[in-house]
């Protein structure tokens, strides 16, 4: 009987060693948020951009961004894509994203350089200088110190 | 199969050990000394030659004896015998020829526990490790259960002034470069799709893009708080580029 019972302690002791040991450590954030947008641009002013966006950052370090955009204005394109991506987030709100994989839908008719440059505010790949942080309830999301996004939670 | 022998000393031959029934007192045989006392026994009270012995113990346990080592156990067995309380010298010499038991010996078909005498402080001692090895267990996954995982840490933008009855934050940086300056700026940049109505905030920034140009970027965002104000429900946002 206290064989039995030294080894179940044992058992869950070393369970819970091993547990431990192999957690994951780089636990995510929680944060599910979405905004309307308009970008333009004074240089280029044919490129007036109307969407919306719908972040997605979940605590298995996996995230979502949709994104569902038009130029109100000539030349017609329309984005509607969603990328899905790993990331980590440091304690400062840095975010490092890796592994994007884009899925557009066929009325997506952008290239990534057209999109890049008219439709996003910010670069799902950016190593570095992507932050996220929050005021009040809703989340900022900035580049090189610069808020592009607030982000409401859904 | 054990032996009880002189009414209160426990023999059992294949755990090699003798027991005070009592005191539950044990003490390890030698396989040897077992040996010797299981052809002992056997043999009760009649005398087992020495040759007996040497014979009986090759044969049956393939371990040869001398005599002086036959002489040895049974004085270990005396010794031992002793220290579970028996006075009396239960293993008889006969000079010359052997050795013969001069007590009673009963045979039982149940073997005692060839565990050791369990001790009451052992067990509790046992029974306490194993609770607090649980007890740990259960306070590591409470503990990781609400282990909270990093937070979004706080932005560090502030009231810089109103426009109208709506609030307007900027970041710190910006404020401390000139208050006043940029809430011009965020007054010229609002377009009038982001109206001023109850409930409703904004949010500004603006920097340089290229410094040789003096060109800069803008970025407000008309937010609607709820009618509690306690929280946001939505926002919608301007940035305008180079």
């Amino acid at each position: 009987m206290i064989k039995r019972m030294l080894a179940v302690a044992a058992l869950f002791l070393v369970g819970g060693a091993l547990f431990l040991l192999f957690r994951n450590t780089d636990r995510g954030v929680n944060i599910d948020c979405f905004s309307s947008f308009n970008k333009y641009s004074r240089s280029e002013p044919q490129w007036n951009v109307v969407g919306f966006y719908n972040l997605k950052l979940n605590e298995n370090n996996k995230g979502v961004f949709y994104i569902n955009a038009a130029n109100s204005n000539a030349p017609h394109a329309i984005v509607k894509r969603t990328y899905y991506f790993n990331y980590k987030i440091n304690s400062r709100g840095m975010l490092t994203t890796g592994s994007a994989e884009i899925s557009k839908t066929p009325v997506d008719n952008v290239d990534d350089i057209t999109f890049t440059k008219y439709f996003q505010n910010f670069y799902i790949k950016s190593v570095g200088n992507l932050y996220i942080k929050k005021f009040k309830n809703i989340y900022l999301i900035e580049t090189s110190e610069f808020v592009v996004h607030t982000c409401t939670p859904s | 199969m054990i032996f009880i022998l002189h009414d209160d000393i426990c023999f059992d031959p294949e755990g090699l050990f003798l027991e005070n029934i009592n005191t539950r007192e044990r003490i390890l045989l030698p396989a040897t000394a077992a040996y010797i006392l299981s052809v002992l026994i056997e043999n009760e009270s009649k005398v087992t030659e020495r040759d007996v012995f040497f014979d009986e113990i090759w044969k049956r346990y393939g371990v040869e004896i001398s005599g002086n080592t036959l002489n040895q156990y049974i004085s270990l067995l005396r010794k031992n015998l002793k220290l579970l309380g028996v006075m009396d010298d239960i293993i008889i010499t006969m000079p010359r020829v052997g050795f013969c038991l001069s007590c009673d010996v009963k045979k039982k078909e149940t073997r005692v526990n060839s565990s050791p005498a369990p001790k009451k402080d052992r067990r509790k001692g046992m029974v306490l490790l194993f609770c607090a090895a649980i007890a740990v267990f259960f306070i590591f996954a409470v503990a990781l259960k609400f282990e909270s995982g990093p937070s979004v840490p706080e932005s560090e933008f502030v009231y810089a002034g109103r426009i109208g009855k709506c609030d307007v934050f900027m970041p710190k940086t910006l404020v401390m470069l000139g208050e006043k300056q940029s809430m011009d700026e965020a007054k010229r940049f609002l377009k009038p799709s982001l109206s001023c109505e109850d409930n409703v905030f904004y949010i500004f920034d603006s920097s340089i893009t290229t410094p040789w140009k003096g060109n800069r970027r803008y970025f407000i965002s008309r937010c609607i708080k709820s009618p509690n104000n306690e929280s946001v429900v939505a926002c919608s946002e301007v940035l305008e580029d180079d």
